[in-house]
């Protein structure tokens, strides 16, 4: 029997209300899991990155637990060495960059001087150096201090989940299917395959859009470590790192990770141009190979958000939550669209209007059935 | 208010989250086997595949799915009676053994009948997700799956046609 349809029973309004309540329990469980917040999103980034290589050699004949205690192994040895390796050498060029903040004033003034000669030889363009260093010292030193203690921040959180992430991406990639499939079981008998269809369709998504945006990050990363190395700048694996991230944000990525790389020149001991430029080129030769190959290999679907939706999203998040706001507003704002849309869409195939459709189209090309 | 089954599905999950409920497992592999479905297939492959699916109760009059809604799964029926319907046209009664719903392993397209429970019911899913994880994990196990469900189906549509060419009044030579 088909049942008439309610103002209730529309499917836009019942996909509102469920995401409403999902969206609540989320928000409470991360705010009880706040301590671990960062740890449970960077398990849960290398999961969905991990997750394909342990299926490959499941498919090969390799047990479930070896397939997961290999991958493990190659992922901790990488993480604690990078760890051991990076994280004196980050910290260190962090403390080296604070001390350096304190004379920017003369370094700003130097660079300006050149760009000045530059400007008044080929372009009959000239300003007053030391007027225009001190206008910006100003600004660059207040933005200098919060980056630095933001970096800072965000760095002892990673030091802190080297230690919980391995443990935890283990666990997941063992047993997530047994504690997915356990709390599917909770659903009611109406909804357990329309259940189980959002699920599906909500999850391959965000495997592959989790798993694109880690390997676009370490690409960049990595790309952008070399490039600044080769280049000769300083703090080349901070920056790296920096970019990598940064990238990560549509629409404001794109001028964001150049900012890093160019106070790094501002503050090294010769401020040049030349400097400068290779810096900006090291950038935009990344981004080029982002948007020429990574981009539409991996991530190609992660672009459907509007742009002024991700401009509002990423400020107010830029704003509320600092660094963290800024790398993780999209990748939630595209899950929450991900999870909405398929919620819309399963509930609007199981709604009494749709059954009166299907119906009496299948009475018509079937007539001799019903 | 929570009833006791919901207090045991809660248990279960917190209790023993990572472990194999070995008796359905066993009786659902029995009865599989003895299945068309699974005809030439390994055992042990096929009990590996069943520990995958998932287990669900129904009471007397419960519907299990609904004629036109999207399907996701097959289902085999380890106890009970379950009633298939198409509108109100009653078309058959299945028993212990039994798989229904297999036309959503093939093809998303929406039921073309409606399942009841006529009987309290005992019944496995088998995921359309669960078998396409199997296509990529065994492949040439999976295709001789696919195999007898093709020919199945197919049986079916010539079943149907020739009840349609029996029931048909044959054509006028004029």
């Amino acid at each position: 029997m088909i049942r008439e349809s309610t103002m209730l029973s529309h499917p836009l309004l019942q996909a509102s209300v469920i995401f409403s309540v999902l969206v609540t329990a989320l928000a409470l469980t991360a705010s009880l899991f706040y301590p671990l917040l960062f740890t449970l999103l960077v398990a849960t980034l290398l999961y969905a990155a991990m997750f394909p290589t342990t299926s490959y050699l499941i498919r090969r004949g390799v047990s479930p637990t070896q397939a997961v205690v290999m991958v493990m192994t190659v992922i901790v040895t990488f993480v604690l060495l990078m760890g051991a390796l990076l994280y004196p050498l980050i910290a260190a060029q962090l403390d080296q960059l604070s001390t350096r903040t304190g004379s920017i004033d003369v370094r700003l003034t130097r660079l300006l001087l050149q760009v000045n000669t530059f400007t008044t030889g080929y372009l009959d363009i000239s300003f007053n150096p030391a007027e225009t260093a001190a206008q910006l010292v100003n600004s660059v030193t207040h933005s200098l201090d919060t980056m630095q203690a933001t970096v800072t921040s965000y760095f002892d959180d990673v030091a802190f989940s080297l230690f919980l992430v391995p443990l935890i991406t283990f666990f997941l990639l063992r047993d997530f299917r047994s504690l997915r499939n356990q709390a599917m079981q909770l659903l009611p008998n109406r909804y357990f395959e329309l259940g189980w269809m959002i699920y599906n369709a909500t999850s391959s998504q965000l495997h592959a859009y989790l798993r694109g945006i880690t390997i676009q990050m370490v690409c960049i990363t990595l790309i952008c470590t070399a490039g600044f190395w080769l280049a000769g700048i300083d703090f080349a694996p901070l920056l790296g790192i920096l970019t990598g991230l940064l990238n990560l944000i549509p629409i404001f990525g794109i001028a964001l990770a150049k900012i890093p790389p160019v106070l790094v020149v501002l503050l090294s001991d010769k401020p040049d141009l030349t400097s400068m430029i290779l810096a900006l080129a090291v950038v935009f030769a990344a981004q080029l190979v982002d948007t020429a190959y990574i981009l539409p290999r991996v991530i190609a679907k992660s672009a459907n958000l509007h742009p002024v939706t991700v401009m509002l999203s990423v400020s107010l998040a830029g704003y509320y939550f600092g660094f963290t706001g800024l790398i993780a507003t999209v990748p939630l704002l595209f899950s929450g669209k991900v999870i909405f849309s398929e919620l819309f869409s399963g509930l609007r195939d199981f709604s009494p209007t749709h059954q009166q459709h299907v119906v009496a189209r299948l009475k018509q090309s079937m007539p001799h059935m019903l | 208010m929570t009833t006791d089954s919901d207090d045991n599905r809660l248990n279960r999950i917190w209790s023993r989250p990572f472990r194999k409920k070995v008796a359905w497992v066993e009786e659902a592999t029995r009865l599989c086997l003895d299945h068309c479905l699974f005809e030439g297939i390994a055992e042990r492959s096929v009990q590996h595949i069943v520990s995958h699916m998932h287990p669900r109760t129904y009471q007397r009059g419960e519907v299990i799915f609904e004629m036109a809604h999207a399907g996701a799964s097959a289902m085999l029926i380890l106890d009970g009676e379950v009633l298939i319907m198409a509108d109100t046209v009653e078309l058959t009664r299945l028993h212990h053994g039994d798989i229904f719903g297999e036309v959503s392993l093939a093809t998303p397209l929406p039921r073309t009948a409606q399942a009841i429970a006529s009987k309290d019911c005992r019944l496995v899913f088998f995921l359309r997700s669960d078998m396409d994880e199997w296509i990529e994990r065994r492949p040439r196990e999976a295709s001789h799956f696919l195999i007898n469900l093709s020919t199945m189906l197919a049986e079916r549509l010539m079943e149907r046609n020739l009840e349609v060419i029996e029931t048909a009044s044959p054509l006028d030579d004029s």
